[in-house]
């Protein structure tokens, strides 16, 4: 029985080092990421060092130059405006997400299961068609304008389109349930003889909230705050729409590169670029925040 | 009479549920105080309405003669040891006890020596460090407490605080709760629904039945003389009969029960011959003897063993004394002699009690 051998030989080695162990179950997803994941990246990284082929494509010569030329007012405009939207984006949406995520974990039953299904609903549609949606009501003929108009409150439309602030009203409304579902989960599990405990300790609503009930939902802003920033720092479609030319974000500079302008070596070298400064940003956040505990459990 | 807590005709509905149903109740500054009752009777209620977590539907609760029913909280000067702790899991054990002291702004060096003052208190000292997940049950059970008590509140409210803990420490935790609460004097509203819990540790008993007070007393009032059936039954064990009154005198009451067995009562003027009643007789008040003779009791009846059973440190046996009437006694062990209690199924033995161990009750 050769067999059992082998299976015996794999056994023990496993016994011996426990904590290979997990790369046994988790191979297949390893295999998985491995492929998917890492081998995009390896040849992003590597184009991001070669010159541009004249109709798109790489030359296969070394060159800095992609890293160089990002170092440039233009460039470096569009990733501060990026990361101002996506972190306004995030604060926008803890201050809105949080209440809301608080009265829906705290309603009764029956009503808490309708009102997450409200916040999910949104998601039947695409974004595109979303943001499309806030296209017609944002823009100088568009329904909010003609809304002012009628009840005299203005008499020149007011071009609210094609701004940050339009970008800023989109992300918010696309991204509410990342932010509300990862609260709503934290809020829920929260024990509520630990907001009486405080209550009966003397904190006042205020001081308990800041007291109790946000280090203890700290999983649920942590992993909603990153869901929000992380996906609205590398967003493009919603940019487009609501910001167009004038707000242009990275994901738009990226999309453009690999787009029209054939250029798929800077286009890599400013999504690496950008990568890096999320991660140091979001390790960053999570060592600030959370400490240890939160990074592991993140992880 | 230096009253702590006062309660005034309190009701507390919820929807269609009454779960305390007025009452009305006095207790006195200092004083170690039990609720006792079964399940779902009201006693949480009862305290949370004191702790300010509920409001009364009806009536007032008045702390140190000060109507509170309004009240939050966070505005009353009471603190609760809860059930489950409800140990702040993110602070350590120093940061749970001082939680509340954070907010009255105590000076950071007068906060330090509290906190190592309410360790040593419950026997924690050099536990501040450490999580509520890295103490064990009887350990939180004290953080808890020292948290509570580092507030000087007027009155500390505690639901049920060695529920969770295993028999032999909840035996240590009461006689160290019992003690503290002399040392400091402070008011202890206690919920319970072990009534030897309540016996041991408390100077007054309420036993409620279903958000009503059926008695309040002593322990000794309470044991010795209940007023109910309910009462009787709840607190130890109890013997019940009843029967009909064939006459009254100055020190005796005379009745024939359902059974047929004579026996002479204490006198009680609130009755009068005719009058159906009932009484109750615990099962250790009995003496039960191979001959007749030995004693002078007024209550003596022939009965037979119908069963027995060994309970360690007494034997409990079961006795009828009439076609209809069955009692439980338990007596300690002797083999021989004229206190001699092991008996054999089928015996037949003399049965007697004195006349004040037979208690009248009003239903
Ligand atoms: N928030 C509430 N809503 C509705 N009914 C309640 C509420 N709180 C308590 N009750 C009801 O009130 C009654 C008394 O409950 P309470 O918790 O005071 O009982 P208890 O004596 O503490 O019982 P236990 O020994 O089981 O803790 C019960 O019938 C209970 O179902
Ligand atoms: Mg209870």
């Amino acid at each position: 029985m050769e067999n059992t051998g082998l299976r015996k030989r794999i056994l023990k080695f496993f016994n011996r080092h426990e904590n290979l162990r997990s790369f046994g179950v988790l191979s297949p997803c390893i295999f998985w990421i491995g492929i998917f994941f890492l081998l995009p990246l390896l040849f992003m990284a590597t184009y991001s060092f070669l010159e541009r082929g004249l109709y798109g494509g790489v030359n296969w010569l070394f060159t800095w130059e992609n890293y160089t030329r990002f170092v440039d007012p233009l460039y470096l405009k569009i990733l501060l405006r990026t990361f101002r939207i996506s972190f306004l984006t995030t604060v926008i949406l803890l201050i809105v997400g949080y209440p809301m995520a608080y009265r829906i974990a705290r309603a009764d039953k029956r009503w808490r299961n309708i009102l997450l299904f409200l916040v999910i609903l949104p998601f039947w549609t695409s974004d595109l068609i979303r943001t499309y949606a806030w296209m017609l009501i944002l823009r100088d003929t568009g329904l909010l304008n003609g809304l002012l108009k009628y009840l005299h409150i203005i008499r020149e439309p007011l071009s609210l389109l094609y701004t940050e602030g339009a970008i800023l009203l989109g992300l918010a409304y696309v991204y509410l349930p990342f932010m509300v579902l990862p609260l709503y989960a934290s809020i829920e599990k929260l024990d509520t003889s630990l907001l009486e405990a405080a209550e009966d300790l003397g904190a006042t609503p205020f001081w308990r909230f800041l007291k109790v009930t946000v280090p203890l939902t700290k999983s649920g802003i942590l992993a909603g705050s990153l869901l929000v920033f992380i996906p609205s720092v590398g967003v493009f479609v919603v940019s487009d729409l609501l910001g167009g030319a004038k707000a242009m974000m990275i994901g738009n500079l990226v999309q453009l590169q690999f787009g029209p302008a054939r250029n798929w070596p800077f286009g890599s070298a400013a999504s690496f670029i950008l990568m890096t400064i999320v991660l140091l940003a979001v390790f960053g956040y999570l060592k600030f925040a959370g400490g240890k505990e939160a990074l592991e459990e993140v992880r | 009479m230096d009253v702590s807590v006062e309660l005034k005709g309190v009701t507390k509905r919820f929807d269609e549920v009454t779960a305390v149903d007025n009452v009305s109740l006095k207790i006195r500054r200092g004083e170690f105080f039990s609720l006792l009752g079964p399940s779902g009777c009201g006693k949480t209620t009862t305290l949370r309405l004191v702790a300010g977590f509920e409001h009364p539907s009806e009536g007032k609760i008045l702390i140190n003669n000060a109507d509170v029913s309004n009240k939050r909280p966070y505005e009353r000067n009471v603190n609760t040891v809860f059930q489950n702790y409800a140990l702040f899991p993110h602070l350590t054990v120093a940061g749970n006890i001082q939680f509340g002291l954070e907010r009255k702004r105590t000076p950071k060096d007068e906060m330090l020596r509290l906190v190592v003052e309410a360790l040593d208190l419950v026997r924690l000292n050099y536990m501040g460090d450490r999580y509520p997940h890295q103490l064990s049950g009887g350990q939180q059970q004290r953080v808890a407490l020292a948290r509570a008590l580092i507030l000087r509140p007027e009155v500390l409210l505690l639901d049920e605080p060695l529920g969770a803990l295993d028999l032999k420490l909840r035996k240590e935790m009461q006689l160290e709760l019992k003690s503290l609460q002399e040392k400091i004097g402070i008011t202890f509203i206690y919920v319970t629904h072990d009534q030897e819990e309540a016996l041991t540790m408390s100077d007054r008993i309420a036993v409620m039945e279903t958000g009503r007070l059926a008695q309040v007393g002593t322990a000794e009032e309470i044991y010795e003389y209940p007023k109910t059936r309910f009462v009787a039954d709840f607190i130890g064990e109890s013997n019940f009969f009843s029967g009909k009154i064939t006459a009254i005198d100055d020190n005796h009451l005379y009745l024939i029960t359902d059974g047929g067995l004579k026996i002479t009562l204490p006198a009680d003027k609130a009755h009068t011959a005719g009058q159906h009643i009932n009484f109750s007789v615990r099962p250790e008040k009995f003496r039960v003897e191979p001959e007749p003779g030995t004693s002078d009791w007024e209550n003596q009846f022939i009965g037979e063993i119908v069963n027995k059973i060994y309970l360690g440190e007494s034997i409990h046996y079961v006795i009828a004394l009439s076609a209809k009437e069955n009692i439980n006694v338990f007596l300690k062990k002797e083999r021989s002699g004229p206190q001699k209690t092991v008996f054999s199924i089928g015996d037949k033995v003399h049965v007697s009690w004195h006349r004040d161990d037979s208690v009248i009750l009003v239903d």
